[in-house]
């Protein structure tokens, strides 16, 4: 049954489960053979070296009788009907059980002959000079129309020799041929009657099925392809989540091929499993490729864009079952219902699905996203077909064309194999995203390497800055220790000299990582190089002033000491840690960071420093160093920053570095 | 390697039935949080007095994450119409929201209990 709708119904399929256009590439049984008008009294078979067309007129005649099958029945008052016009159109309305006969001269000494019969609807029974050689479905009145099969089979040598062969076709069609101009018969336009040797027959059965599957398994081998090329893409590029989109609806896509294929190959019968994984994987592939657009537009997850992808999850598989009904044998093909439900769902699914995601990609162009451009091109060409079907929908709806001639019409004009415009259309997406992705590859490439060398010179301007941060120190034994947690850090310290031969000395902290915490580090320490004062409170308000009104760019941690040679001390602190002295925490009253709020003022804590004491200004690199997501903690300080600073950053860095992590430590000389 | 943040929202009444709004945070916060936690104080009814952060299914909280929690008490500070309050904090970053200085635009509590009876001591 599901074998049929995916032959015969795939316009619509397609349309509705759009983006995956390959969804409906099983449509490509769907061919018009041309026929000639023999004369099914006597054709000509005499010439029997090669298959041998039976043609488009057989004799036909409603009802059911078993003796119509032997070669002697008197069939000459059978009406003889046309292969390519609707039963229905020549007199024989609402019939379901029909049989056909056809005679054909063969030479008298004509053996090992077969049969071949391709895309017979309904249930079929076939005889060759009397003897049944093959048949499926059920006769019992309202057999199954729904089984598209094709069939070869091989004349026994026993019911040849007389020099005429008989073919008589017994079918059941279930009540269908009422219904307007489709379908057309248990033997139809789209079907092929062919009689010859039987390797000639198996030849011309082989190639049949290559033409009919060629362009599916040229489009499920580009599929892979690009499926490949995206897995590579998602594993190497893992912080960008577009690829991921794309691999998951690449991987529908492809899974929806296979099924297809499968189905095609090996006749499966629809089941429920079959059926979900179908609707699944065809529903995965469209909402996958607008997550990708909307990852590759930059567009915000909003509520109703999940609305909308929960809708489109709904309005596919509804589609896919509405086709389904379409074509059940009870299922008038211009009932208004039916119609009215395609057309409705038709009307919702192709801008939802083709449309919008269009429209983002002009809109995004448009603001010169140049991944807008090269994206809109497979989108482009896969809503070209859309339309193109929709309009085809319309026009066989309100009946200025045929359901015939919209049928061809989605056929390319190749006669060498069965193609159809929608494979054409996928394999031009698929080319359409392999160029997509290796040209927005490139591009990203490119950009990268310039970022790195880019990165690489702040790295060394960073280097430069604090390698000046060092000054010296007569009268201090000065250690400090600096470790990025990336290429640039957000840490920053510095050491100046006050003309009473004190030393000032800060640590601090930019909010984030990366180029813009890099930036600010250089420019804090640029105003700190100008500092001319030395009193800790005075440098951390100016600092503040220097950053306020900087915007969204964080906030700045700073804890600035001055140390004199006397052992006295004082330091001041605007969020930043608190220094250490022997393990010791010198608590200073929580103050705002930098850059947050005008006119803080900055308490100063005063101390003593003796000889061989060692006071330690860190960052928040050392105690929130984590593993197993614990964090190193304020209480390991305690034991830590008896250490020296190097040993206290190695610590930090076993234990796990997330952050940057500055050591400072002052010792008396 | 960071968790998502992820923010509830829920209300509470004190002991003299006052309404009080929960914002409760889980996760990870950095700088990666900042639609997730400051979405979720903009949505807040225009009406909610009191105002609870609650952090006791936060893990981790990095320097940016501490400037996105600054930056809604600086917005709250600012409109003045707003009280808040904040619990769930492990010791660690009680010590590094006292060290930042949020406890002045914020009362530290230890537990929802003691930051209701918090907000009920308020005028």
């Amino acid at each position: 049954m599901f074998q049929s709708i995916l032959r015969r119904s795939g316009i619509r399929f397609a349309l509705l489960l759009l983006l995956a256009a390959f969804a409906a590439s099983a449509a490509s049984a769907q061919h018009s053979v041309e026929h000639l008008a023999l004369d099914p009294h006597s054709v000509n078979g005499l010439a029997l070296g090669r298959p041998v067309h039976l043609g488009a007129r057989w004799l036909a005649h409603e009802g059911d009788d078993p003796g119509w099958s032997q070669p002697g029945f008197d069939d000459s008052q059978w009406r003889v009907v046309k292969l390519e016009v609707p039963l229905a159109l020549q007199g024989m309305k609402g019939v379901d059980a029909i049989w056909y006969r056809l005679h054909v001269r063969i030479p008298p000494t004509a053996r090992h002959l077969s049969l071949m019969l391709t895309r017979t609807e309904g249930s079929i029974e076939i005889y060759a000079n009397g003897a049944r050689i093959g048949g499926w479905g059920s006769m019992n009145p309202g057999g199954d129309r729904s089984i598209v099969e094709s069939w070869t089979g091989a004349i026994p040598d026993s019911v040849l020799g007389s020099g005429d062969l008989t073919i008589a076709i017994r079918a059941r069609i279930g009540n269908i041929t009422h219904q307007g101009d489709f379908p057309l018969g248990p033997l139809g336009v789209q079907s092929e009657e062919l009689v010859g040797p039987s390797p000639a027959i198996h030849n011309a059965s082989s190639l049949l099925g290559f033409r009919d599957l060629t362009s599916n398994w040229t489009n499920l081998t580009l599929v892979l392809l690009v499926l490949l090329i995206t897995t590579a893409l998602a594993l190497a590029v893992r912080n960008e989540p577009e690829y991921q989109a794309l691999l998951v609806a690449l991987a529908g896509q492809a899974a929806n091929q296979i099924l297809i294929l499968w189905g095609l190959i090996f006749s499966t019968p629809i089941t429920l499993t079959y059926g979900i994984f179908f609707l699944g994987t065809a529903a995965v592939w469209i909402i996958g490729l607008i997550e990708f657009v909307r990852l590759i537009l930059g567009i915000r997850l909003y509520r109703s864009l999940l609305v909308y992808y929960g809708l489109l999850g709904i309005v596919s598989p509804l589609a896919s079952i509405c086709e389904y009904l379409y074509w059940l044998p009870h299922h008038a093909a211009n009932d208004p219902i039916g119609v009215a439900v395609n057309l409705f769902i038709q009307v919702i699914g192709v801008p939802a699905t083709a449309g919008l995601p269009l429209l983002a990609l002009w809109v995004a162009w448009k603001k010169r996203n140049r991944d807008a451009l090269l994206l809109f091109v497979p989108l482009l060409i896969n809503a070209s077909y859309a339309y193109y079907t929709f309009g085809l929908y319309l026009l066989r709806i309100f009946h200025v064309i045929t359901e015939a001639t919209s049928l061809a019409a989605d056929y390319t004009p190749v006669k060498a194999f069965n193609i159809a415009w929608n494979e054409v259309v996928s394999f031009a997406f698929s080319v359409a995203l392999l160029v997509f992705l290796v040209i927005r590859t490139i591009r990203l490439a490119r950009y990268r390497a310039r970022a790195a060398s880019e990165l690489q010179a702040v790295k060394t301007l960073q280097g430069l800055l604090l390698a000046r941060s060092n000054q010296a120190t007569p009268g201090y034994a000065v250690e400090t220790v600096y470790r990025p947690a990336s290429e640039v850090g957000g840490d920053f310290f510095l050491v100046l000299p006050a003309p009473d031969g004190s030393i000032v000395a800060i640590v601090g902290d930019v909010s984030g990582k990366g180029l813009l915490a890099a930036m600010r580090v250089s420019l804090i320490l640029g105003a700190l190089n100008r500092e001319t004062s030395r009193t800790p409170s005075e440098v951390l308000s100016r600092l503040n002033q220097v950053l306020l009104g900087q915007g969204d760019m964080g906030f700045t941690t700073a804890c600035c000491v001055r140390v004199e040679t006397n052992g006295n001390f004082s330091f001041s602190n605007a969020g930043h840690l608190n220094p250490y002295i022997d393990g010791q925490e010198i608590e200073a009253p929580g103050v705002l960071p930098l850059g947050l709020k005008p006119d803080q003022s900055y308490a100063t804590v005063t101390g003593h420093l003796d000889p061989g004491q060692r006071m330690v200004l860190l960052s928040d690199g050392v105690p929130e160093a984590r593993a197993k997501r614990q964090l190193l903690g304020f209480d390991k300080l305690l034991e830590l920053t008896r250490l020296e600073a190097a040993e206290i950053a190695d610590a930090a860095v076993n234990f796990g570095q997330e952050d940057d992590i500055t050591v400072l430590s002052v010792v008396l000389a | 390697m960071q968790t998502a943040t992820r923010v509830t929202t829920r209300t509470a009444s004190t002991a003299s039935s006052s309404p009080v709004t929960i914002l409760s945070f889980s996760g990870d916060i950095s700088s990666a949080s900042k639609d997730a936690v400051l979405g979720a104080y903009h949505g807040l009814d225009g009406a909610a007095s009191h105002v609870l952060l609650d952090f006791t299914g936060v893990d981790y909280i990095n320097s940016s994450g501490i400037a996105i929690i600054i930056q809604m008490l600086l917005e709250a500070g600012k409109a003045g119409t707003q009280t808040i309050g904040i619990f769930g904090l492990t010791p660690h970053f009680q010590k590094v929201f006292t060290m930042v200085g949020i406890n002045k635009y914020a009362a530290l509590h230890a537990n929802e209990a003691a930051a209701l009876a918090g907000v009920q001591e308020q005028p």
